[in-house]
């Protein structure tokens, strides 16, 4: 589903990735360790096609991130959903708008919308908050949100940077149920975290991001 | 169509949010197009009024005294297959004679000094709009003048070169100003929508990331530039109207030959500054969005 084959990426001559090879398989959850600037961000940037890479081969499902034209690049973005570490959330929008925005691009019927997203908003327990700007609500809340955006429309992978970061243990451990049950039904995720607790033990696949290199690829 | 309600959602949103700078910018642009539209409207007045005293335009051909009849009846049927000249007239002498008694009145009688009629044959000739060009008419005054059997040509070539002139400046005026304040109001819209699209810049990024399509992420900035273009051609429309009610109604009541000089413009027209308006608007936001880049 993802490959990345001797990727290498510069930022004004610092390196950041060097040569990175890595492959996950659809349907996999990957967890991503490593130091703060140890590239997992960009990593991230380069399959979304935000950063393109110096050098290498990238391929998302079907797509040769790499060589993306700019008018396929919101296609292959459509088929990913992203958890910023920042949320870039609309604080223009209320939480329903915020959560229904990637369903909108894709012109789905309103019910069907409307549906959506009201079921996805009561699993994360934010449906009494689904007519609050954003700004009007706590650091995990708003996390919340943004996972939730980016699972709606149910995508073919998700890329998730820090999706945690801002939660206590129970809103961490709703996230990843919500994130298992997600990749139950098909969607490959790549989890770039500090938070050990999220795959200490579940068995999952680590990368771990250390000198520009993945320095080690196991199982939790 | 989910593109287009979301666009119109988030494009009045922000007109609501941002009142006070999309009014300045109505105005700005309706006092614009207001400006454009009464040097228009001068121009149209001054055409009709041109078309009006062109109707009596004429060019006189003086015959000569000795002119057989069949040269007069071949001389009008050239004139009558002229394709510049709409009516013809022909005068003889006693005609005119009759004419001028009539003119002169009671001084009339300083014709009787006169042993034989001293006025000569004419046709008067009546040109078409399209030939009412100084330099058409000279051309055809002259090439008439060297026929045989006419002895001058007379026409009021002063009057009708002044009037020419005062015509073709008020409407290369109306072009040079009318692109101008194009300019203008497409500059306007474009400063205001680079405004708030710089200032939407992080929302930009985050729709870009998320996969937004192109026509999602301009829609609404090009809806705000068609709203604000559109409404201040419709405010400037409506004051052009009242301004030509006002003068052919009120002031009419002291002045009622004013009338004869203000002419309304066509309807069509009216409906038409608003689409000018929405359509230089359109082409400022347009250029101001610019092109979106992944």
């Amino acid at each position: 589903m993802i490959l990345l084959s001797d990727v290498t990426k510069n930022y004004e001559k610092k390196l950041v990735l060097s040569n990175v090879s890595l492959a996950v398989k659809k349907g996999e959850i990957v967890f991503l360790t490593g130091t703060s600037g140890a590239g997992k961000s960009t990593l991230l940037k380069l399959i979304y096609c935000s950063e393109r890479p110096d050098s290498g081969k990238i391929v998302v499902a079907d797509w040769e991130v790499s060589k993306l034209k700019q008018r396929t690049i919101p296609r292959l973005r459509r088929n990913i959903g992203i958890i910023f570490q920042d949320f870039r959330l609309f604080n223009n929008k209320t939480v329903y708008e915020n959560v229904a925005l990637p369903l909108t691009f894709n012109g789905m019927h309103s019910q069907t919308v409307r549906d959506n997203v009201n079921s996805l908003l009561e699993k994360i327990g934010l449906i009494r908050l689904s007519n609050v700007f954003p700004q009007f609500l706590s650091g995990g809340e708003q996390q919340r949100v943004v996972v939730a955006r980016a699972i709606v429309s149910k995508p073919a992978v998700l890329l998730a940077d820090e999706p945690t970061g801002n939660l206590d243990p129970d809103n961490a451990q709703t996230i990843m149920r919500l994130f298992r049950e997600i990749n139950e039904q098909g969607t490959t995720l790549l989890i770039a975290t500090h938070n050990k607790e999220l795959y200490t033990g579940t068995g999952s696949r680590i990368l771990h991001l250390n000198n520009c290199l993945i320095e080690e690829d196991y199982s939790a | 169509m989910k593109t287009i309600w979301h666009s119109l959602h988030t494009a009045f949103k922000t007109i609501w949010l941002e009142k006070s700078v999309h009014l300045l910018a109505v105005l700005s642009i309706s006092i614009g197009l207001s400006i454009i539209c009464a040097f228009t409207m001068i121009t149209f007045n001054m055409d009709s009024a041109l078309k009006r005293w062109s109707r009596s335009f004429g060019v006189v051909v003086y015959l000569n005294e000795q002119i057989s009849k069949e040269r007069e009846t071949s001389l009008k049927n050239r004139f009558l297959q002229d394709p510049d000249i709409s009516e013809v007239k022909y005068i003889s002498k006693e005609q005119a004679l009759q004419d001028v008694r009539k003119t002169l009145g009671k001084n009339a009688l300083i014709l009787d000094a006169f042993q034989i009629n001293p006025l000569p044959s004419s046709f008067e000739l009546k040109l078409k709009r399209t030939a009412l060009d100084p330099l058409i008419i000279t051309k055809k005054v002259k090439a008439i003048g060297l026929m045989s059997g006419v002895k001058e040509v007379q026409y009021g070539e002063k009057w009708l070169s002044s009037l020419s002139t005062i015509a073709k400046t008020m409407k290369i005026g109306a072009i040079v100003f009318g692109s101008a304040i194009f300019i203008a109001i497409t500059f306007i819209t474009y400063c205001i929508i680079k405004i708030f699209f710089s200032r939407r810049k992080d929302d930009i990024e985050t729709l870009k990331l998320l996969g937004a399509p192109r026509l999602f992420i301009k829609l609404p900035f090009l809806i705000e530039g068609f709203f604000i273009g559109a409404v201040g051609g419709t405010i400037s429309s409506l004051l052009l109207f009242g301004i030509y009610a006002f003068t052919s109604f009120k002031v009419a009541e002291f002045m009622p030959s004013i009338n004869l000089f203000v002419t309304s413009l066509p309807l069509l027209a009216y409906l038409f500054i608003p689409c000018a308006g929405a359509l230089m608007s359109l082409t400022g936001s347009y250029i101001a969005v610019g092109k979106i880049r992944y």
